[in-house]
């Protein structure tokens, strides 16, 4: 204990506590970025709520005064008179702990419009106006700080870990207070890994704050066994025994290959691998698809009809029926083009699971977005819960589209709502075991080259 | 000139050095590679769209001019070869703009959507490799130059001889550059040869561009040198002189960037997609001012034009009444959008603008929007596409809805139709690029910040004599030397 305190004391130079206090600032900004983004996300969500609840509000009392013969059907607002306006919003609500990753959030839409007319292929097409620059350049959360920036705060704790006394001729002199090597390295590295969970914990506290503790427990499980893998990458370095100089280059070297390379060649490699075909390409033939079918003029009428509800009422209820055929036949048109899309995408994903072993870091970031819920899954079960959600929508309307007339309050009171359905919390943490399992792997490698290294030269 | 020659030597006799400027080298080459691929590809598919669209246009038969005008266009943006090098925010901002009637669309497709989170560790792409890696490498091979000298004492030696420090200085810098500059030509030569089978030939304006690309990555990457040679030439020990760089790399490639982006997206925010297209609905229905709803729009477009035309029926009009109404919603339509897509990309622009001054807190800031904009990838060579693509769909939409008005008269609205030869004499869309010097033009404070760089870079480096030529310093062991040996 005295002797870790020892390390404690020299391992924390001033160098090092600058670069650890550095560090804690750049995640407590990263925590108050990510709040400040969350927040102003629950207000967009609660806006866009707000709207819906609005124009149910309006349909209702338009149709009290219908009822009571103070408005005329005709000057009604639009939902009112042409049931394929009324929109039901369906909203992905912004989990907690996106106040740590903010993730894919950025890019994906959070709201679909649900109507009657609405195509299972397009639920999510109206993306939002986010600036592209800003989503080429990312998000500045604590994800980004812990998956980017703590391995460079590892390696300064560690790179010379060992080269340093042997550059200054010391070594032996520590050995022989601590006896063997592995002894001395023990302590050494107790000493820089209890620092180093220091600075891990505190910023983790604090999301604890702000979000439920067991997926924080999950980032914390995560971000140790990253934290590790850059430890045990450091010892292997330095037995290899190699200058500092030569040790950091090889570290940086490292962290760019991981962080930087890795990730773009694999992207690289499994775009070409699963070709996904253009959706410029799928694009024509949707379009001369709905050209070339009989349908095309009663498809165009129906939009043309929406454009132009004044004309739809006086075409009566038909037209919505027959609207709403045209676009389930067009959705019916669509969906092989559709599946192709979503198979190839699949199998990139499967792709990209398969070799995020090549870096611990592709693994970490999947983990941490994953856990916070703002990445590629908990979307996809959003548009699966959507489209799920569409059937039981026009299930409930069809018949009011068919026989004509307006909608009634009592088709109102029983329409349904859609709520996103968080998926168990066993679920994540089977998929975050399996994670970290794997982030374990090349740390348990380097560590078992580091104890035959040890082996081999025990007092070196 | 000797000086030079044996910095160079020792340059390549250094393995590290030698090693890293190879890897460095193979990944250029590899990035152009892709990028001429990537290119070559988008721009094959963009074609066939345009093409597949343009039939579709011309062989949808017999129709209403205004189903035809709901049917709509596409136009799809051209891939600048100069991509290959920058694809900028290509991948974030989508190919293609649907033109219809009635709305003003955004960029569709966006590749982001289509792809794995893999993306958003950056794109292998030359230009990330020149803002990020060639700095590194420069730092790699220049830190120990001086520093390592001065422990070794070596540097004593040299002076010693009456080699001055001004000639020391100027010595490595020189033979850091030779090294950048040759890998930079040696990127260049095979970006031609790669380039050249697979991507069309670059107009004039393009090589200004390339040109204007080449200077711009120069200057960023002689700030690396003079910053590398300023830091090893003051450092005690080559352990410090790197230490001090690599945070200085860290803090101005991936620190300040994001933090920069956050800091414009907070100083401007953009409405959300849901309360952008509500907002615009909400003009269209009930008017700009909330108190001429569309209903009573029209209303008053007909008195009008009963009154004008002196008669007292709608059929008795001399010109068709909807056509004319539609070319009116239009009009109206095209007000409240130039409110809120002018709104929008003014805070885009300020946004750019925002991000451009805090450059003077990195340089890799400056280059981006330069290199970006120079490529003709950037924000705002999107937004003179939607520019152009906007002012087509106003042209068309008058086009259709204005023969009907005109031509349209006595039948039923939608038994109204016209053919083929028809369609072929609609607008053409086509698209000018912008120059050189309207990319450049859009980047005022990026370039002014970057020159900002390179003077103080320079100022650095050529105060740096000064810290090698005080005799005592080079001669004394560094303070860090003696520590060690009071250690020991």
């Amino acid at each position: 204990m005295k002797r870790l305190a020892t390390e404690c004391r020299l391992a924390a130079s001033p160098a090092l506590t600058m670069i650890a206090v550095l560090f804690l600032a750049t995640s407590a900004i990263a925590i108050w970025n990510g709040m400040s983004w969350r927040s102003q996300r629950i207000a967009a969500v609660e806006a866009e709520r707000g709207r819906g609840v609005e124009e149910i509000e309006t349909i209702r009392r338009e149709l009290a005064e219908i009822e009571a013969g103070k408005l005329e059907a005709v000057n009604a607002t639009l939902p009112t008179r042409f049931l394929g306006r009324f929109n039901h919003r369906a909203i992905l609500p912004a989990p907690p702990l996106s106040v740590g990753s903010i993730g894919q959030a950025d890019l994906h839409p959070f709201a679909a419009h649900v109507s009657l007319f609405s195509v299972k292929h397009s639920l999510l097409d109206k993306h939002e106006l986010a600036d592209p620059l800003a989503l080429l350049a990312g998000r500045f959360d604590l994800a980004f700080v812990m998956v980017w920036l703590l391995p460079l705060v590892i390696l300064a704790f560690t790179f010379d870990v060992i080269s340093r006394e042997r550059e200054r001729g010391i070594l032996s002199l520590a050995l022989a207070q601590s006896g063997t090597l592995p002894r001395l390295l023990r302590a050494k590295l107790g000493a820089r890994a209890l620092l180093l969970g220091v600075l891990i914990a505190i910023p983790l506290f604090f999301l604890l704050l702000l979000a439920p503790p067991f997926n924080v427990a999950l980032w914390a499980a995560t971000l140790v066994a990253y934290a590790l893998f850059w430890i045990a990458l450091a010892v292997a370095v330095n037995l290899w025994g190699s200058s500092s100089a030569t040790n950091a280059t090889i570290l940086t070297g490292a962290w760019l290959l991981l962080l930087v390379v890795m990730p773009a060649a694999l992207n690289v490699h499994v775009t070409r691998k699963h070709p996904l075909p253009s959706r410029l390409d799928a694009l024509a033939e949707i379009r001369s698809v709905n050209l070339d079918t009989a349908e095309a003029g009663e498809r165009l009428l129906g939009q043309f009809l929406q454009e132009h509800p004044d004309l739809a009422a006086a075409q009566g209820g038909p037209g919505a029926g027959q609207y709403y055929a045209v676009r389930q036949s067009q959705e019916r048109n669509i969906l092989p083009l559709v599946t192709a899309l979503e198979e190839q995408l699949a199998a990139q994903h499967t792709a990209v699971a398969r070799y995020s072993v090549l870096s611990p870091a592709i693994i970490t970031d999947e983990l941490l977005l994953d856990i916070a819920g703002t990445g590629r899954l908990r979307f996809e079960s959003y548009h699966a819960q959507l489209r799920l959600f569409l059937d039981r929508w026009r299930e409930h309307f069809v018949g009011r589209a068919f026989r004509g007339g307006l909608v009634t309050p009592a088709e109102l009171d029983g329409m349904p709502h859609f709520a996103f359905a968080e998926e168990p919390l066993s679920a994540t943490a089977g998929r975050a075991s399996r994670g970290i399992a794997l982030l374990l792997i090349p740390t348990f490698l380097l560590v078992g080259i580091t104890t035959w290294k040890l082996r081999g030269s025990p007092r070196m | 000139m000797t000086l030079v020659g044996k910095e160079l030597r020792e340059i390549a006799r250094d393995g590290r050095a030698v090693a890293a400027a190879i890897i460095v080298l193979a990944l250029i080459i590899g990035a152009l590679t892709v990028g001429a691929g990537r290119v070559a590809e988008d721009t094959r598919r963009r074609d066939s769209a345009r093409k597949a669209d343009e039939q579709l246009w011309r062989n949808q038969g017999e129709r209403n001019p205004h189903i035809a005008a709901h049917f709509g266009k596409y136009a799809v943006r051209e891939m600048s070869p100069l991509a290959l090098f920058d694809p900028g925010v290509t991948t974030y901002a989508g190919p293609a703009i649907w033109i219809e009637a009635h709305y003003q669309n955004p960029f569709s497709f966006r590749p982001a959507d289509d792809a794995t989170s893999l993306l958003r560790f950056g794109e292998l792409a030359p230009s990330t490799l020149f803002q990020w890696l060639l700095p590194l490498l420069v730092i790699a091979i220049g830190f120990p130059m001086i520093a390592a000298e001065r422990e070794r004492g070596t540097l004593r030696h040299i002076a010693s001889l009456g080699v001055s420090g001004k000639r020391i200085i100027s010595a490595k810098t020189t033979a850091l550059m030779i090294v950048i500059e040759l890998l930079i030509l040696g990127s260049a030569l095979v970006a031609a040869i790669f380039g050249a089978a697979r991507v069309p030939r670059l107009s004039s304006g393009e090589l200004v561009r390339a040109g204007a690309l080449a200077v711009t990555y120069t200057l960023y990457l002689g700030i690396f040198i003079a910053i590398t040679i300023a830091v090893s030439a003051r450092a005690d020990t080559a352990r410090t002189a790197v230490t001090i760089l690599l945070a200085f790399w860290i803090y101005s490639t991936l620190v300040v960037p994001r933090l920069a982006s956050e800091i414009a997206s907070r100083s401007y925010p953009v409405p959300t997609s849901a309360d952008f297209w509500s907002a615009i609905r909400h003009d269209i229905d009930r008017g700009m001012d909330g108190h001429n709803p569309r209903n009573a729009r029209r209303k008053a477009l007909e008195a009008t034009m009963l009154k004008q035309y002196g008669v007292s029926r709608v059929e008795d009009l001399p010109i068709n009444f909807e056509g004319f109404a539609l070319e009116e919603g239009e009009r109206y339509a095209n007000e409240v959008f130039d409110r809120h897509y002018g709104a929008l990309f003014e805070t885009y622009r300020r946004r750019d603008l925002l991000q451009q001054t805090l450059s003077l807190a990195s340089p890799l800031l400056a280059v981006r929007g330069l290199s970006m904009a120079l490529a003709g990838s950037d924000v705002a060579h999107h937004h003179h596409f939607a520019h152009s693509t906007e002012i087509y769909r106003r042209d068309l939409q008058y086009f259709l809805n204005h023969d009907m008005t005109e031509n349209a008269l006595g039948v039923e609205f939608l038994e109204y139709k016209r053919g083929q030869s028809f369609w072929d004499s609609a607008p053409k869309f086509s698209y000018e690029p912008s120059s050189a010097g309207w990319a450049l033009g859009r980047q005022p404070v990026a370039s002014g910040m970057l020159g900002l760089w390179v003077l103080g870079a320079a100022v650095l480096l050529f105060a740096s004599p000064r810290a090698l030529e005080i005799p005592e310093k080079s001669m004394r062991p560094s303070r860090r030397a003696e520590r060690s040996a009071e250690t020991a």
